[in-house]
């Protein structure tokens, strides 16, 4: 050996040192995969626990489903809510819950804010294994789902008996928690798809902001028209966004899945055919960027918009509640507007007042009381809505909603004014509850198959308009 | 010099059965403070990585959820979409594969160049292989991998030098052709632990030879390619199935800087069994995909011992 010749156990020797080697490098690795934070959206703050330790242990005493909601036979309780958002979020939520803490000394809070896909991971563990919060976060599809396989809690009786006090709130914003004529969810906010555009560029241009009637004709010609005067994009990221897929079936009168949720509601491909074929178009004239120069910015949240860096003049809203975030990242000195999507030519507005998300109880919940307490103290007190300020969406609740708009700041200001005027002409909120499988149809169809290969020329828009009807038929008849 | 189990037996060979039977019976009774000593280990190993293995293996056979409860038994039905009806399944193969067979042969040719231009002996080679070496500890982290995104991003470092000298910038990560050269270089930029490993190869190879070769007027490329290639060859093919290996199970860097786009040229086959178990919930669907990898690793590694023979060279006669 003390030649240095090598030899196959020396080889072998070596095999196991550098294998052990490489075991502790794939542990330093593994680590810090397990939290990536991408999007700022999703980049949550550190998990926080309750200031006072919940000690008082509620597991001998299950609540008792008492008619009289006296304060005095309130026993000590620990509640769980949970939550996906960024750090905006997490901090106004904490301050709701010690508010809601000090008017309610019996409960004590846990709480976690989380980013959005840690949340699902999360939960869902939860779910299979037990241990859900008491209150939860859930989006339109997964409210559904969770609900379907018995994951929550209707909340009817507690409306009946105003403990879930739903006076002051529209009945068309009631029933957006209802799935089989039952309340899951209460809407944290109601929100809508737009369409930002930058005031100040408009003037730039010498073009007058576009009336909310205009149509995708308008839409084109106004992108090209801005790219052409000021030399940026017209509009910015996300003429593809799988919501506009639903949007400009219901402005051709259609529904985007059929009644009984097993295919999709409409037959024709020609709507979605004219509409990318119109972003091939602005992708040719550079009036918009491509899909190569949008990839890394559509991954992280309003705030790294094109809009936002004054590289484009008009930009897609996710939701109206990102302008919060995106005007705080453009700066106060910005002119903001928000339109609703284009509507085809002679045909209405498609675009919907939706809930942004839904705060629910979960089935396993043992003090489904206290619960909806803090759902009602989060939906109705005026207090509570001064600090959550919109972030989640336009309150619900009519008269919170007008004590908010007494001293709102101008992006709430633009958000309410948006929504009122969406509210005159809006397409309905769908009444169809959205099926099971569109999660999938979203992350491995619409995108991967159908818009992505559009729009790096890889595919025609009429092969991939046939392509995406016939998977998520698919897809949609295998899952309800 | 050396004991091993025989010089122990040779000198006791007077001896040796009552030797030996001492030796079982004190075994024997032993055998429970070394159980106890790595119980630790074994109640991770079967708990955390033996039972997971082996539910993965029955869950690749069930439509598994998680939200649905019980697991299904749906026979081969997951294969049978993987194969022929998951697009998205032969892109993931494709982008993994094309990104093994480049990074794998590049990081290795890098890794040995710069492993014989250390073996100089300069003045200061100890702090250069430390600091070649930091890219393989940190090359896998989330921390570089953000790095990497911001170098490589719109307004990143290189198109603000190409700006800089007025030449065309592309959007590295968003196009479908150079977004996957971005994971590709940073894997080589990972050379380091390849490095060391052909280093101390390369010290093994005894210095008389290339003595007896230059008096016989072999030149660098001859020493090069009839020497030192050949005597490094075990080093080699350990170095070429380690990283492969590695190559086939890339993650953290898809993840984070490309998340799988443009048109999953850079969705790897472990980023989309991620992408199915924790975002779509399929877990059957990935454990299922986990096992096809588990045995194409097994069969590509076996491919390699085999042809092996052809090519590495162990010394001493040692077959």
């Amino acid at each position: 050996m003390s030649t240095g010749k090598l030899k196959r156990r020396r080889f072998l020797q070596m095999a196991t040192m550098a294998g052990a080697g490489a075991f502790l490098a794939a542990c330093g690795g593994a680590a810090p995969a397990a939290a990536p934070t991408t999007a700022p959206e999703q980049a949550a703050g550190p998990t926080t626990d309750a200031p006072a330790a919940p000690t008082a242990a509620p597991t001998g005493a299950p609540a008792e489903p008492s008619a009289a909601p006296t304060q005095e036979a309130a026993q000590a309780v620990d509640l769980r809510f949970v939550w996906w958002g960024g750090q905006l979020r997490a901090d106004i939520t904490t301050q709701v819950i010690h508010m809601f803490e000090e008017e309610n000394p019996n409960v004590s809070f846990s709480y976690e804010p989380l980013g959005f896909d840690e949340y699902w991971t999360k939960m869902t563990t939860q779910a299979a294994g037990g241990g859900l919060p008491d209150v939860m976060q859930h989006g339109s599809s997964t409210l559904v789902e969770w609900a379907q396989k018995g994951f929550l809690q209707p909340l009817d009786e507690y409306v009946a008996a105003g403990s879930l006090d739903f006076s002051d709130i529209p009945e068309t914003l009631q029933n957006h928690g209802k799935i089989d004529g039952k309340i899951y969810g209460v809407s944290a906010g109601s929100n809508a798809n737009g369409i930002v555009i930058d005031l100040d560029a408009f003037d730039k241009a010498g073009i007058a902001a576009p009336e909310d009637t205009w149509t995708w004709s308008d839409f084109e010609a106004l992108a090209l028209e801005l790219h052409e005067k000021l030399g940026i994009w017209g509009f910015g990221m996300y003429l593809h966004h799988i919501d506009l897929w639903r949007i400009i079936y219901a402005s051709a009168g259609q529904e985007l899945y059929s009644s009984d949720r097993k295919s999709l509601g409409y037959s024709d491909d020609k709507p979605l055919v004219d509409h990318m074929q119109m972003i091939l178009r602005l992708q040719e004239a550079g009036a918009i960027p491509t899909l190569a120069e949008e990839t890394e910015v559509a991954s992280q949240g309003p705030e790294s918009q094109f809009i936002v860096s004054g590289q484009a003049a008009m930009d897609w809203l996710a939701g109206s509640n990102q302008l919060v975030a995106l005007w705080g990242a453009a700066g106060e000195n910005r002119r903001f507007k928000i339109l609703p999507i284009p509507r085809i030519a002679g045909m209405k507005q498609g675009t919907a007042i939706r809930p942004s998300q839904f705060v629910a109880v979960t089935a396993t919940s043992k003090q489904p009381e206290e619960a909806v307490k803090f759902i009602n103290f989060f939906t109705n007190s005026i207090e509570a809505n001064k600090v959550l300020n919109a972030e989640r969406g336009v309150p619900i609740n009519t008269k919170v909603l007008e004590a908010l708009s007494a001293d709102a700041q101008p992006a709430q200001q633009a958000i309410y004014d948006y929504l009122a005027r969406l509210a005159k002409d809006s397409a309905p909120y769908s009444v169809i509850p959205d099926p099971v499988g569109v999660e999938e149809i979203r992350t491995n169809i619409y995108y991967p198959e159908f818009s992505d290969p559009i729009r790096y020329g890889m595919l025609s828009p009429q092969e991939g308009a046939a392509l995406l009807r016939e998977k998520a038929n698919e897809i949609l008849a295998a899952n309800n | 010099m050396r004991y091993s189990l025989e010089n122990i037996e040779q000198r006791a060979l007077p001896s040796k059965g009552a030797v030996l039977k001492k030796l079982s019976k004190r075994r024997r009774r032993d055998n429970w403070i070394g159980y106890l000593f790595i119980a630790p280990w074994l109640i991770g190993f079967f708990g955390f990585t033996f039972f997971p293995i082996a539910a993965s293996l029955i869950l690749s056979f069930t439509d598994y959820d998680i939200l649905s409860g019980q697991p299904n038994w749906i026979g081969l039905k997951n294969f049978e979409t993987m194969f022929f009806k998951d697009p998205r399944y032969w892109r993931a193969v494709k982008a993994t594969l094309y990104f093994a067979f480049t990074s794998v042969p590049l990081k290795l040719i890098f890794a040995l160049a710069v492993a014989m231009l250390l073996m100089r002996g300069r003045r200061l080679v100890g702090i250069y292989r430390a600091l070649y070496y930091a890219p393989s500890i940190v090359g896998g982290s989330v921390a570089v991998s953000v790095m990497w995104q911001q170098i490589f991003g719109n307004q990143g470092l290189i198109n603000a030098m190409l700006r800089a000298v007025d030449l065309p910038t592309r959007p590295w990560l968003g196009d479908p052709r150079t977004a996957i050269w971005t994971l590709i270089l940073l894997a080589v930029w990972q050379f380091g632990s390849p490095m060391l490993i052909f280093l101390a190869g390369l010290k093994q190879i005894p210095s008389e030879y290339y003595e007896a070769a230059e008096i016989d007027g072999a030149d660098l490329f001859a020493k090069f390619f009839r020497i030192t290639l050949p005597l490094l060859s075990p080093v080699i093919f350990f170095n070429l199935v380690m990283q492969l290996i590695y190559g086939f199970m890339t993650f953290t860097q898809a993840y984070v800087i490309t998340s799988g786009k443009p048109l999953d040229t850079t969705l790897f086959y472990n980023l989309y069994v991620f992408n199915r178990a924790f975002s779509d919930f399929d877990l059957g669907y990935s454990a299922a995909m986990s096992w096809v990898l588990l045995l194409v690793i097994a069969l590509v590694s076996a491919l390699m011992f085999q042809l092996s023979r052809f090519w590495v060279f162990y010394e001493a006669g040692e077959k």
